[in-house]
């Protein structure tokens, strides 16, 4: 790990023992954020006077040897989604231009209380809806190893801003492979936690049957450390979950592998193919056992995620009309039905927009069997499929992404967009964990490797992706 | 709903956008037109899943829900982000 | 043809939306539901006022509350019960789409198929469903100047109780009836004040002779159903011939004109796209939960009528009455348990002395325990007393304070039971009296003489004297 800068827990632990002149560091570091986010974009926000400030409070307690949280000192990126007291949320759309959120977010509360120090806020994709963060209305977020390719998405901010060493960590949001992309075009690691693992209050929803926060980091042992304090039953989010004893799995020394047939398709690029497939190798070497496995009902995984998606955001978005929070309504519109209309159509992006009506038409009468709830049983059969798979299998692999990073402006169908996501979606449909490592370079470009655990497995997680990180370093 | 391809009309478009409050110029109609009918007709591999599925669920114990104990309100932070007021009263446009 | 006479054919159905303002909260957030009377937006938090990213937590006493009305509407409460999202846009919603519950496409309500009991006619009860009360809408002077709206949400999210009866009620009065029954009973639960401004509100469906269904929407309060239905039933029975029947139409009560006028609505028409609500769990209300409700519910009046009739023999119409005196039914039971007769013991509590006995559960003056009045009627029981007798002996218990037993030892009490020396009482009365000759056949004089025998015998069995009365007749 000699190549990665500090741990958190190194940093932590140094701005504790006072080693730091915190305040300093973090004023220099947001001195030169501009410049250094000048090309990449990854920032929306930056929270400059906020996190000198904080950095001074933090600094005083450690003078006075108070004892500090364990994200003492560390900088964080926070995504557009989520919401921080004081700091605009505007999930990259125009129609929440001027929102400032008047709570925090559970996850902002926890890493507040850690002594964390948000930086400012992440670019990402409007509303969370894409895979590139080209979508938003102020502007795309580069790839920090390739300034004419895409950082992947909807996260994408939150990946680069780690990935440049801007931040030390980064939260974004997964509701289809939203952090396991960015994080694996942008060679940092990515988590998805299990659904329910952390609370979604303040984290505004794209399709809240589908989507968790999650963690990203240069290091597993990062991530680790930062989903360990963002996770937990939450009263405020009647989805979250106290965490059940899952079955941990320490080292790789025996470990049962499945890789997924349909992950390794026609649609994956050579490069990316080779370096999973070496990382599955790698494993091999430390001790697992590999074997090849078929979940059939991956067939319908990506349209049943789609359906649901677009179903669920199509009401979600319903909210945002001109009247309490965000972009204002014309004054003196005569007709409410014209006024909000104009408003809608005027800030969503094209996105946006293509996502509620077909998430409106899937929902409509005469339509809702035939797609929603058939979309619904697909999701049950998937989650049957995958806990038989794990009574074989401790883990199951397989690339992130079928591709590398694509360049900015190529141009593409929406559908063919959609069918990027073929791989990443499989685990927010059952709600099992899913962590993106790098898996190395290929032709200069980023590829990820997936690891997926049972439900509540994260530890499992941890401990295989730390070991092949640790393995490669 | 029947199992062969969707037809999808620019009248559908229309509809949509009346129920979604998302206007469509004409131009524009067409083309979303065509974008929804490919992926609809994508979205048509779920027919394989059989309706006897049973669908997961969530549940949730009654004793264990939230009890009925007033907490803060937050009337300040939430009228500060009202962009149209009349003093407490938030603005929106008529309705007949 | 007559507002008031009864039109044939009609059918009404009523959608009834009952604040459960009881509950301290709202429905999904803890801001307070008590928005009366207080400042515009002073009661709402970022959940109840949509703020992105908020989620929505159910009130457990909501739940409650509702199985206490289905309880007492005889429903079936679900196993476990579901909230969909109902989709529509307008301003008073803050998320433009309101939290409910659906009985169609899986959904399942929290409760359904109930009744309630009026005079004559059975009211059955489709479902009832827990839903969130949208914000206010008001304007600066009239709707048609004002070129905005103005809205209050602090009365968005409150928790309302949907109630829906089948098509029964075949006139407007029948609706009211039962409509003040329905405010009596969720009063009497503890769940709402339906007295309040705004706390029941009701819509209408209303055919008549088989013609379209009509939906009669704003009506604004009880007093305001009973003459939009009225009009209503009028306009469709006279309009009849010139519409087309069978067509299903919205309608809106216009308070000010006292009419009814069609809302047409726009085409494409509102679908509102029901699906679950993703950010609420299902809930399980498992047998030992929905036991523990009830048996923490207030019991109604209706339900207690009911009781007594079953479990005391206690006839209808005394048990309706009694049920209503929630001291004096505690007092008849705890009475009719050691007693163990019911219809005797209800007959005395509701009878000459029910005055006393209520003045004696207020307070004033000397108590007669249940045990008393037990021990009373079981002297009457061993024929050791008349009914007159007890009822004399009754009201000194109150007065004085003391037992059956020591009053019944004076000697106006107890019951003669050597027939000769009635039968020479008798023969003097008949010798004596004038009206000894219509008797036969006239039940008043025959009364007259009874009552002549036991002025003359306090002690003297009326029965016995009745008996011995007829034999000398025939």
């Amino acid at each position: 790990m000699g190549k990665l800068a500090l741990s958190v827990r190194e940093t932590a632990r140094r701005v504790s023992a006072g080693e730091v002149n915190l305040e300093e560091h973090v004023a220099s570091r947001l001195e030169r954020m501009p410049r250094m986010d000048r090309d990449v974009h990854a920032f929306l926000y930056v929270a400059k006077e906020e996190a000198i400030e904080r950095a001074r409070e933090i600094q005083k307690r450690a003078n006075r040897g108070e004892k500090l949280g364990r994200l003492a000192g560390v900088s964080l990126a926070i995504k557009d989604n989520i919401c921080v007291k004081g700091m605009p949320a505007t999930c990259a759309s125009r129609i929440l231009e001027g929102f400032v959120p008047p709570y925090d977010a559970t996850v902002i509360e926890k890493i507040r209380r850690e002594d964390g120090i948000i930086f400012g806020k992440a670019n990402m994709d409007e509303f969370a809806m894409g895979n590139t963060t080209t979508s938003g209305a102020f502007g795309p977020t580069r790839n920090p190893w390739d300034l004419e390719r895409v950082a992947g998405g909807s996260s994408g901010g939150s990946a680069a801003a780690v990935a440049a060493s801007m931040t030390m960590l980064a939260l974004g949001s997964d509701t289809g492979g939203s952090v396991r992309c960015p994080a694996s075009y942008c060679s940092v690691v990515g988590l998805k936690p299990t659904y329910g693992a952390v609370s979604r209050y303040g984290v505004i929803p794209y399709a809240n049957s589908l989507e968790q926060v999650g963690p990203i980091a240069k290091r597993v042992e990062d991530v680790a450390l930062l989903f360990e304090i963002i996770s937990g039953l939450d009263a405020r989010d009647s989805t979250s979950a106290r965490r059940t004893a899952a079955k941990r799995i320490e080292g790789v020394k025996g470990l049962r592998v499945g890789l997924i047939k349909e992950f390794f398709g026609e649609g994956i690029q050579e490069g990316v193919r080779k370096n999973v497939l070496d990382a599955s190798a790698e494993l091999d070497d430390l001790g697992a056992h590999t074997e090849w496995t078929s979940i059939r009902s991956l067939n319908y995984a990506l349209a049943a995620y789609y359906i649901v998606a677009m179903a669920e955001a199509s009401s979600n978005l319903s909210r945002y009309d001109g009247v309490r929070y965000g972009a204002s309504l014309e004054k003196g519109s005569a007709d409410w039905n014209a006024a909000f209309s104009k408003t809608r159509t005027e800030c969503f992006g094209t996105e946006v927009k293509r996502r509620i009506l077909l998430g409106t038409f899937v929902l409509s009468a005469g339509y809702y069997e035939a797609y929603y709830l058939k979309a619904q049983r697909a999701r049950s059969l998937l989650r049957a499929e995958f806990k038989r798979a794990f009574e074989d299998f401790d883990i199951l692999l397989g690339p992130t992404m079928p591709v590398l990073p694509p360049k900015l402006g190529d141009k593409v169908t929406p559908l063919e967009d959609y069918l990027i996501d073929v791989n990443t979606v499989p685990a927010n449909l059952v709600g099992i964990p899913s962590i993106s490592v790098p898996a190395g370079f290929t032709g200069g470009l980023p590829v990820g490797v997936q690891l997926m655990a049972p439900h509540f497995g994260e530890e499992t997680l941890f401990s295989v992706a730390g070991a092949y990180q640790e393995a490669t370093a | 709903m029947t199992k062969s391809k969707p037809r999808i009309t620019v009248e559908d478009v229309r509809r949509l956008g009346a129920l979604a409050k998302i206007s469509t110029t004409a131009t524009e109609e067409e083309g979303l037109r065509r974008e929804l009918a490919s992926i609809l007709e994508y979205f048509h591999v779920v027919d394989q899943v059989g309706d006897g599925v049973t669908i997961d669920e969530l549940k949730w114990d009654a004793a264990d829900l939230r009890h009925d104990e007033v907490g803060p309100s937050d009337p300040d932070g939430v009228l500060k982000g009202v962009p149209q007021r009349k003093g407490r009263l938030v603005k929106a446009p008529r309705v007949f | 043809m007559s507002v008031r006479g009864a039109a044939k054919g009609v059918k009404i159905g009523l959608e009834i939306h009952c604040q459960m303002t009881r509950l301290k909260t709202k429905l999904f957030c803890s801001c307070s539901s008590d928005y009366r009377d207080k400042d515009a937006n002073e009661l709402v938090c970022p959940t109840c006022f949509g703020i992105p990213g908020t989620l929505p937590v159910l009130n457990e006493k909501a739940v409650e509350f509702a199985i206490r009305i289905a309880t007492a509407l005889g429903c079936e409460v679900a196993g476990t019960t579901s909230f969909y999202r109902k989709n529509y846009f307008y301003p008073d919603l803050t998320k433009n789409y309101q939290i409910s519950q659906y009985d169609k496409a899986g959904g399942v309500p929290i409760a359904a198929g109930g009744h309630v009991q009026l005079d004559k006619k059975k009211v059955r009860i489709r479902r009832i469903q827990l839903e969130e009360d949208p914000g206010k809408l008001t304007y600066e002077g009239t709707i048609e100047k004002s070129s905005y709206s103005l809205v209050d949400y602090n009365r968005a999210g409150v928790a309302l109780v949907e109630i829906v009866t089948e098509p029964d009620f075949e006139s407007a009065k029948e609706a009211k009836v039962f409509l003040e029954k329905l405010r009596a009973m969720v009063e009497a639960l503890g769940v709402s004040d339906g007295e309040l401004e705004g706390a029941m509100r009701c819509d209408a469906n209303v055919s008549v002779a088989g013609g379209g269904r009509v939906e009669v929407k704003n009506i604004s309060s009880f007093k305001e159903v009973e003459k939009a239905l009225n009009y209503e039933i009028l306009r469709q029975t006279t309009f009849s011939g010139t519409e087309p029947s069978g067509v299903n139409e919205t309608r809106h009560w216009d308070e000010r004109r006292s009419i009814t006028i069609s809302l047409r609505l726009k085409e494409g028409e509102q679908d509102y796209r029901y699906f679950p609500e993703p950010d609420l769990p299902a809930v399980a209300l498992s047998r030992e939960y929905v036991a523990s409700v009830r048996r923490g519910t207030p019991e109604v009046p209706e339900a207690r009528a009911k009781r007594y009739v079953e479990q005391y023999g206690v006839a209808k119409q005394i048990a309706t009455e009694l049920s209503r005196d929630e001291p004096l039914s505690r007092y008849f039971e705890e009475t009719a348990e050691i007693a163990g007769k019911g219809p005797e013991v209800a007959n005395w509590v509701m009878g000459d002395s029910r005055e006393r006995i209520q003045k004696m559960l207020a307070g004033e003056g000397k108590r007669v325990p249940p045990q008393g009045l037990a021990d009373l009627l079981r002297l009457v029981d061993q024929g050791k007393a008349t009914r007159d007798q007890a009822r004399r002996v009754f009201r000194e218990m109150l007065d004085t304070g003391k037992s059956a037993e020591e009053l019944a030892g004076n000697a106006d009490v107890g019951v003669l039971s050597d027939e000769h020396a009635v039968e020479q009482l008798v023969d003097k009365v008949l010798k004596e009296s004038d009206v000894a000759g219509e008797a036969k056949d006239n039940p008043k004089a025959f009364n007259y003489l009874v009552g002549q025998v036991l002025r003359a015998e306090r002690k003297a069995d009326p029965k016995v004297v009745a008996r011995i009365i007829r034999k000398k007749l025939s």
